[in-house]
This record gives structure tokens, sequence and C-alpha cells, in this order.
């Protein structure tokens, strides 16, 4: 019996349950919403606004528009950078991946010591940019490093170069140190994807006669597709996200050489003090990911998927 | 089920509330922050560490001392970032030069060293005349700290193997060049990446010219550094680099480690270094000596008396907390300290840094040998003046850094890089 109490009606029980697990979704989910809104949705907008002002970091900001775009639009160094950081992007996306989906197709159809080779394909991704920086750094020196040395022992003597001060040679190099180091963290993401393929799959494959390239091309590849598009997306905001081993190496020299947008980025805002400029900067690297990322989504799933990714 | 709720939630508030009563009764001691580089993970920064950290818990009962500590390279961004988030540190080691310190001096963010002295009882005549180094507009906001001192050096075996004699100028230097060349010999072991160490040994040549200093001083009045002497200097740099007297890979090379390894390493017949990167040279498995800069031919300048020194870093106070009542006695103890005796003493000793106040005495005994070598090698010089103390805004001197580079790499000549500075300077008035 309940007296003095209303009978739930079934109305409101679902309404109540309903209320309960939203009330219980919405805690579970509040932290990580709070999380994302305060350390990367509002840094966006406070760089956004930041990046409207004249601001050298101690004095008062001075509100200047579309200023330091319009600036960085007129600046020439503002657009070697650009160049560079496009020069490395375009190795990355032509180079890199196809070297780790080699790599990986390699390890996959070869599965004979496959952690071993993959424990050292990696092995760069797992060292410090610093320590690799330093490391090519002395490679490479013209004066002490063994390559010229190698090169001139094996009579090649002509293709020495002095590496980073040659401003005709620094940006391939550079650009070729850090794509160097992610090959490995590329290949073990499309190993993944490779080894997440059914077994039946490919022995049906093999069973009805296709060919290697058959299999490559008609099933590994398209069963990669998600792989793939995960590491092109990686390797364009790479590119432009560019700047510890290039710094370390060469300061983004000698002059603009070797500066990428990131790069130009800090030495505008910490070493010139021009915080608003930098800011700008960090801006246009952001729009050029979010493009570069849409235009990957595009290339890989055309109009549909392009608005779910 | 709701009492225990409540429960829960009451006792949660209570605990985050009882710090408020506890601290309601006492008042709690003013926290003084002090950033700087003297690291406790080295071992030759780690006495001075120790030694700021041991002076907090004596001074405990008045103010919390709280250090943080940052390497050379990231404490410029460290302080760019708590200067611009508002959050600037009460004390700080800093460069105090215009090419760094311009943008902190033109806030208004820290102190004037007149203000600290006239409230300290500390005063001018208590530090050694070490202010070129730490100006700005023709005044002084830092109280030097960082005073270096540095001396050529020559590879002893390489020129007794070779049978030559250690330059007196730069045409020897060129002479020398000829002879080191045909055995692999780099004859002056330089880079130049962010424009270290080249635009020390830039303004070493420059030095020489007359009228350099006053050339230099005028620089944040007249805004140029297109004269007679600096395009000459670079004209005599352009011959040094067409004879192949530096190294071929001048960025490769650059910056502090690379350029003296190839000097430690036997490679480089003759280089220039800090009195702590020579102390190192006791581990050398070659004879070296210290000897004075070669002469630029035409300028009658003695480079015996010359004394290549650095003093343009040492500690900056934020005007805001000097200015607040609670903090500034706590502030004018703690430098008070930091420039005692002991603490110069310290830093001598552990990490080779020359005093900077006047008359510290010191044991000679507890110092490496070559730093004493060193010290006495310089007594007596005067020191010379560079375009880092006297370039006035940070951007400018980045440009001016990274064209040196350029210049070096053989990618600009003098007249280029002059223009590509001025342009620099222009931009940037």
């Amino acid at each position: 019996m309940n007296i003095g109490r209303k009978t739930p009606t079934r109305k409101n029980l679902a309404a109540g349950v309903w209320g309960n697990a939203r009330a219980l979704a919405f805690s579970f989910s509040a932290p990580a919403f709070v999380i994302y809104t305060v350390f990367m949705i509002l840094p966006i907008f406070i760089s956004l606004y930041i990046s409207l002002q004249k601001w050298d970091g101690a004095n008062a900001m001075t509100f200047v528009g579309l200023g330091n775009f319009v600036g960085l639009m007129k600046d020439a160094e503002f657009w070697i950078t650009f160049k560079n950081t496009i020069v490395l992007l375009a190795m990355s996306v032509a180079i890199q991946i196809q070297v780790a989906f080699f790599l990986a197709y390699l390890l996959y159809r070869t599965p004979r010591f496959m952690k071993v080779f993959r424990a050292i394909y990696f092995m760069p991704a797992a060292i410090a940019a610093t320590v690799v920086g330093v490391m090519f750094s002395l490679l490479l020196n013209a004066d002490l490093g063994p390559l010229n040395y190698i090169l001139k022992g094996v009579g090649l003597g002509s293709i020495a170069k002095n590496w980073l001060s040659d401003k005709n040679t620094v940006l391939s190099v550079t650009s070729t140190v850090m794509i160097w180091q992610y090959i490995g963290y590329h290949m073990v993401i499309i190993l993944a994807g490779m080894q997440s393929i059914p077994e039946e799959l490919l022995e049906a494959a093999s069973i009805d006669g296709a060919s290697s390239g058959r299999i490559l091309f008609g099933i590994v590849i398209p069963l990669c597709k998600d792989m793939l598009q995960i590491c092109f997306i990686l390797a364009v905001v790479g590119s432009f996200k560019a700047f510890d081993v290039p710094y370390v190496m060469t300061w983004g020299g000698p002059g603009m050489a070797s500066t990428f947008l990131a790069i130009y980025m800090f030495k505008v805002s910490f070493l010139k003090s021009s915080i608003g400029t930098g800011t700008a900067v960090g801006i246009v690297i952001l729009l050029l990911a979010l493009v570069g990322t849409r235009v990957v989504n595009r290339v890989f799933y055309g109009r549909d998927k392009d608005s779910v990714t | 089920m709701k009492t225990k709720g409540f429960l829960m939630v009451g006792s949660l508030l209570l605990l985050f509330a009882l710090p408020l009563f506890a601290s309601g009764g006492t008042e709690k001691p003013v926290t003084i922050r002090f950033v700087h580089h003297d690291a406790e993970s080295s071992p030759s920064t780690k006495p001075i560490y120790d030694a700021i950290g041991a002076y907090a818990k004596t001074v405990a009962n008045k103010y919390t001392l709280v250090q943080e500590t940052a390497p050379s390279d990231t404490l410029k961004s460290k302080i760019q970032i708590d200067m611009s988030s508002n959050n600037l540190p009460d004390i700080m080691w800093y460069w105090g030069a215009a090419s760094d310190a311009s943008a902190l001096v033109k806030s208004g963010m820290v102190l004037n060293v007149d203000d600290f002295f006239a409230k300290s009882g500390m005063s001018r005549a208590d530090f050694k005349d070490l202010w070129d180094g730490v100006t700005v507009d023709g005044k002084n906001y830092c109280l030097p700290v960082d005073n270096l001192i540095s001396s050529w050096v020559v590879n002893k075996s390489l020129f007794k193997q070779y049978g030559l004699s250690y330059p007196k100028t730069y045409s020897d230097v060129m002479e020398l060049a000829k002879t080191f060349n045909q055995h692999g010999i780099i004859t002056l072991g330089f880079g130049s990446k962010g424009g270290n160490p080249s635009n020390w040994v830039v303004d070493m040549v420059y030095s020489q010219y007359p009228g350099s200093r006053k050339e230099l001083l005028d620089i944040s009045n007249k805004w140029t550094v297109d004269t007679d002497g600096f395009r000459k200097t670079l004209g005599l740099f352009e011959d040094l680099i067409n004879a192949h007297a530096f190294p071929d890979d001048m960025v490769a090379n650059g910056d502090w480690g690379p350029y003296w390894a190839l000097f430690t390493s036997g490679k480089a017949a003759i280089s220039w270094g800090w009195s702590g990167m020579i102390a190192g040279l006791r581990d050398a498995k070659f004879d070296w000596e210290l000897i004075d800069q070669p002469q630029v031919n035409g300028t009658n300048h003695d480079t015996s008396k010359d004394l290549y020194a650095y003093s343009g870093a040492g500690i900056m106070i934020s005007k805001k907390s000097f200015n607040d009542p609670k903090k500034q006695a706590a502030i004018i103890d703690f430098v008070k300290f930091y420039f005692s005796d002991d603490m110069q003493r310290t830093m001598l000793y552990s990490n080779g840094v020359i005093p900077t106040r006047q008359n510290v005495s010191y044991d000679a005994s507890k110092l490496d040998p070559i730093v004493v070598q060193v010290m006495k090698y310089v007594e007596g010089r005067k020191p010379f003046l560079t375009h880092l103390s006297t370039i006035p805004v940070s951007s400018v001197w980045v440009d001016y850094e990274s064209g040196l580079d350029e210049f070096f790499a053989k990618n600009m000549t003098p007249a280029q890089y002059v223009d590509y500075v001025q342009a620099s300077m222009k931009k940037n008035r």
C-alpha cells in the first residue's frame, strides 16, 4: 500500500529513468568535456584573439584587426618558411608513407623475425628529436662527420657537400632526417592495419589464383585504407608542426633556408618578442592543418564521409 | 541514501575548508619566486642550487623562497611566457642587455637598479664596472652576475709539428691557413649557428678598429651598424673564409659545443673559449697555450690589452614585487644573500663565475689551475663592447645572428649582410 504517495505512472517512470541516464551520461562526459574545452578549445579562441593584437608580451595589447595576417602576407620571410614547409609536406606525403607501406608489407608477407625488424624500424621514432638532431649534425658535418669521409673514400668525393651550410642542400637534408625518423611510426600503424585483415580472405584469394599484385591492390590496400588515411593526416599535420630536428641541426638556417612555419612562429614569438605576429603564424598553421586534413579525407572517402571525419 | 550523500559532500567541504580556518589565525610568510639557470641536475651548478636551498631554510620563518630553474636556452622562453601571462618571477636571472631585455624594460616590469640601491643599502660601488653589458637606453635594470672571461688559445702541438709560429696578425693567419689546409687542419676553429660563436669573434675583430666602441654605443641612437669599421671587419672575415681559414661547414660546426669540439679533438689549430671551456682542456691529448688575438693589419691596436669578457646577465627584480611592501624586505634580503661573499665564492669555485662584486677574496687553491691561469692572463686588460649588448631590440638581434650564419655560409656578401641588418633596423625601429 502506498499511503500518501503517488503511484508512479509508466510515463513518469520512463522520464525519471531517462533523466537519470542523461544525468549519468553528462556526469561521465563532463570531465572530458571540461578538460578538452579548457585546454584545447579555449586556447584556440585566445590565440585567435591575440593574433588580432600587436603585443610584445610585456606592454599593453593594441588591436590591429587582421594587420598581423596582412603583415605576414607581405613578409618575404614568411613565404620562404611557407615554401619550405610545403616542400617538407610534399616529401612526407610522397616518400614517407610509401616507404612505410613498403616496409610494412615486407614484414607482413615475411613474418620471420617480424618483431625484431618492427622494433628496429620503429626505434628512430622512439628517440628524442633533439638527439636525432645532434646525431645527424655530427654525421653530416662536412669537416668532421663520417658521411663526406666515406664518400671521398669510395671515390664519390665530387658529391660531398657542406650539407648543413649549403642553402641548396640544407632543406632537403633536414626534411629527409625528419622523414626518416617517422617512417617506422607510420609502418607500425600500417602493419597493424594489415594484421587485422582476416586470414581467410587472403587464403581464399590465393586459392582463387589471385596474384600477389592482385592481393596487394585488391585486398590489402583497400582494407588498410583507414590506417593509410591516419598516416597521411599525421604526415600532413606533422609537416606543419616540424620544429625540433631542424632547430637543433641548423637553427632554421643558414638564414631562413631550413626554417619551417613552426620554427618561424617560435622565433617571431619568443626571440623577437612579437607575440601577436607569432600567434598569427600559429593560426595559419592551424588553418593549414585543418585544410590539409580535410583534403586527405576528401581524397580517401570523397564528399560523403568527409562530413563525418 | 540521501543522508549518506549529504554526509559525504559535507565532509569534503569541511576538508577543503580546514586549511582556510587553519591559516586564519596567523599571517602566512610571503612567497618569493626566484627563477634562474643553476640547475640541481648539473654537477657544476648544483652547489649554487643547494646553497640557495639551504638559505631558503634559514629564512623560512620570514619568507618562503621558491627556486625554479630552466636551462639557459629555455629560460628565455620561460620568462617570455611568464611575462606574457603577467606572472613574472619576483627575482630572476636574465639577460640585461637591450637585445633581450628591451620589452621588459619598456613595459616597466623590471626595477631600475638605482631604485634597488636606494632602498637596499647596496650601491654601484659594490660592483665591478660591468654595467656596459647590462644597459638598456643608458640605464641598468640588471645586477651583473654572469662575469665570464675568455681567451684565445692555440694547439701548441700542431704548431710544433709543422714548424709554425703563433700568428701576430690576421695576415699571419692567412699564411698559416695555406700550410694547415694541406694537412687537413682547420686554422680557425669556429662555427656559426644562431650567430654563435661567430658574433663574438666578429666583435673581437671589430673592437680593433678605431671608434668602434663609440659606434656601438651609438647604435641605440643612430640605429645603424653600417660603419666603415664594421664593413672592414666583415671584409676581413670574407678574406679569411676565402682563404679556407674556417671550417667549410660553418653551420654544422656552430654553437658552443660543436665549434669547441673542433679544437678539443685536435682538428683546429686556433680557437677561443670561455674560462670554463678552457678548463676542460686539462684532459687534452695535445699541448696548448693561451695567446692574444691576432692583430688586424693597419689598425695599430694592441690586443695584449684586450679583455674578452661577458657580463650581460644577472639579477633582475620585478618592479611590481619590489613595490609590494610585503615583499620588498624579503627581496632585498635574498639579493643581498645572492651577492654575499659566500655566494660569490660558491659560484666561482663550482662554476668558474668570476665575482662581480668588488673585493671578494677567494682561495685560489680551490680553483681549477687553468681557471687561475686564465684569470692571471686577463689581469689589467680592459673589456670590449659587443653588438649583443648594444643592439636595441631583440628582433634586430635575431636577424643579426641569423644573417651571420648566412654570411659565414657564403650565402651573403659583407654588403648584403650589412643591408640585411639595416633593413631589420628600419623595420623594427
